[in-house]
């Protein structure tokens, strides 16, 4: 009896480990050994060849190209999200009259799929038909190529990711900032703290929680974007929108090359586990 | 009485000053707030103006609103799409993912949240890890796998549901392990007292409890997987099983810039979810509120 009951709580996880075990743990362990791998020329099998495929990728211009579109891709979307994010989290979470409706309007984005988005997006963008050079011209700005560009494509993947992204994000803030009893607010105002005195001393600390979680969530999602490139740009145009995820699609399914696909895959994925190891780092900090 | 005269004059002095201040604030953030309100929807009304027009006037009038309206498109839409079919079988994926991810979720969240049996603390740090790795990460394996357990004799349909449900599982478990933690033990105890055996405790006290964390993470993965294409894509073959977004995606393949169906197709796959999105967000905010974000 007591024995059987100490295995309930294993009874319970089953289910779930045993799928994730199947559909995830395997997979995840395959692409990494599959890295190590290389297609023979001669014989036309797969052969072990230690880091061969690292090699190759490692010194390859246009893993190297992606990989900097990657981090200049980040290092501009992140902080445009999250700011945009919490502005409007602390926009939408005043008690003006009529927010209930601009609330339901601006948060309607994240029902919309991703392909859906790329596509509408790709519409508006258009160079000859879009809505947004029809306003440019009525102001008398010239007609703009946006994903025709090497200058503006990766730009135009920056709004169209953040018209899912900001408000997608916003939610989570907006529900940490629910979270914050009106009272801590309220005896702020009293002891005479101005709106931004209050806003750093007071609401800022208590979202750090819900902010690392929201940065670190938003890092990896965009690290490892993919869709829209698929759908819009396919990596172009010269490579300036080849974003590490779509390479390692190019690689894998258009040319064939499983073991660069998978030893850049590996690469990412040390890339996230770092990311993650920020985390939990930023989590455990305040307490 | 004069200085009681004199502070409450300095108040409304105060006052006056800080009401102006913030209808000038207000002012304010209404501009904000609809130029917001104008980048989150115009792509939204372009795409359901586009929906009633005919493709000539699309030609001549690709943005503003509708000069005539038809609502051809939509059955043409319905009917090239196929989302007689396709609509049935998202219904079909999503409830049994939304179904079966709750049931085995909330199993397992329960014995992390309550029972902590040894291997607890290493289980959590996996599903941090694995709750960030989308799953076109490891795709080319799992189509490997995917197609030995299709010829073994298991349906295509079953092992999708099975795949989304995994892909799902490390974020649902985190997000239901934490609403079950803030949930006081002395309630389960008490029933435990009382008689109830461990999945009568489960399913009288801990799930009714939990309910808003329960709907937020159906409705988040409910909205996942109605919108995923790329692993139906990779693992559906047979165009009887496929689901709402294939039908889109084929769309914007074969009919090539008919811009009137394809944005009567986005309409129809856009709508449902939408509805229920606007139906729920409240409970859905609260819900993230209420426990969300903890680990």
């Amino acid at each position: 009896m007591r024995v059987s009951r100490q295995f309930i709580p294993y009874l319970f996880l089953a289910p779930a480990l045993l799928l994730l075990i199947v559909f995830n743990l395997v997979p995840t362990i395959a692409t990494l050994v599959e890295s190590t791998f290389v297609l023979s020329l001669r014989s036309g099998e797969r052969v072990f060849a230690g880091f061969a495929n690292y090699n190759r990728i490692f010194n390859d211009p246009v893993f190297w190209k992606s990989f900097q579109v990657t981090i200049v891709f980040s290092l501009l979307v992140n902080p445009i999200q999250i700011f945009l994010a919490l502005c409007l989290s602390i926009l939408i979470n005043q008690k003006l009259p009529g927010i209930g409706l601009f609330r339901s309007i601006y948060l309607l984005p994240i029902a919309v799929s991703l392909n859906v988005t790329a596509i509408v997006w790709g519409l508006m963008l258009d160079q000859n038909s879009g809505m947004i050079n029809g306003i440019l011209t009525q102001w008398g700005i010239a007609r703009q190529p946006f994903l025709h560009s090497v200058d503006q494509a990766l730009w135009s993947i920056i709004v169209i990711a953040s018209w899912i992204g900001v408000p997608l994000w916003s939610l989570f803030i907006l529900a940490g900032l629910q979270n914050i009893p009106p009272p801590v607010l309220e005896a702020a105002k009293i002891d005479g703290a101005s709106a931004w005195q209050s806003f750093t001393k007071i609401t800022l600390p208590l979202l750090r929680r819900v902010l690392a979680f929201v940065l670190v969530a938003d890092t990896v999602a965009n690290f490892l974007m993919f869709a829209p490139i698929l759908l819009l740009t396919n990596g172009g145009p010269q490579l300036s929108t080849n974003l590490i995820m779509y390479e390692t699609y190019r690689r894998g399914f258009l040319y064939g090359d499983l073991g660069a696909s998978s030893a850049m895959l590996s690469v990412m994925l040390v890339i996230v586990f770092i990311i993650i190891g920020v985390e939990l780092y930023l989590l455990r900090g305040q307490d | 009485m004069t200085a009681i005269g004199k502070v409450s004059l300095q108040d409304a002095v105060l006052q006056r000053g800080r009401s102006r201040e913030r209808s000038r604030l207000l002012v304010f953030n209404h501009v904000v707030l609809l130029a917001l309100t104008a980048f989150a929807i115009v792509p939204l009304l372009v795409l359901a103006f586009n929906s009633v027009k005919t493709n000539l006037e699309i030609g001549q009038n690709p943005l503003g609103p509708p000069i005539n309206i038809v609502t051809d498109n939509f059955p043409n839409a319905w009917a090239k799409g196929h989302f007689a079919t396709t609509m049935g079988n998202s219904i079909i994926y999503v409830v049994a993912t939304i179904a079966a991810e709750l049931v085995f979720g909330g199993l397992a969240a329960y014995a992390l949240a309550r029972k902590r049996p040894p291997g607890s603390d290493a289980l959590m740090l996996y599903f941090l890890v694995a709750s960030t790795i989308p799953l076109w990460m490891y795709i080319v394996p799992l189509f490997v796998q995917i197609n030995a357990l299709k010829r073994i004799g298991i349906d295509a349909r079953l092992l999708l549901i099975m795949v989304y449900v995994a892909g799902n599982a490390p974020l649902t478990i985190f997000l239901l392990r934490s609403y079950m933690i803030d949930l006081p033990s002395e309630l389960e105890d008490a029933a435990r007292v009382d008689g109830a055996n461990e999945f009568q405790v489960l399913t009288r006290i801990v799930i009714p409890l939990t309910m808003p964390g329960f709907l937020t993470v159906g409705l988040v993965v409910g909205l996942g997987v109605w919108n995923e294409f790329l692993l139906a894509l990779t693992f559906i073959h047979d165009p009887n099983q496929y689901p709402v977004t294939t039908s889109f995606y084929k769309f914007v393949d074969r009919f090539d810039r008919d811009w009137a169906l394809t944005s009567a197709g986005a309409v129809i796959i856009i709508f449902p979810v939408m509805v229920l999105f606007l139906a729920l967000q409240r409970q859905f905010i609260n819900g993230l509120a209420e426990g969300g974000i903890k680990t």
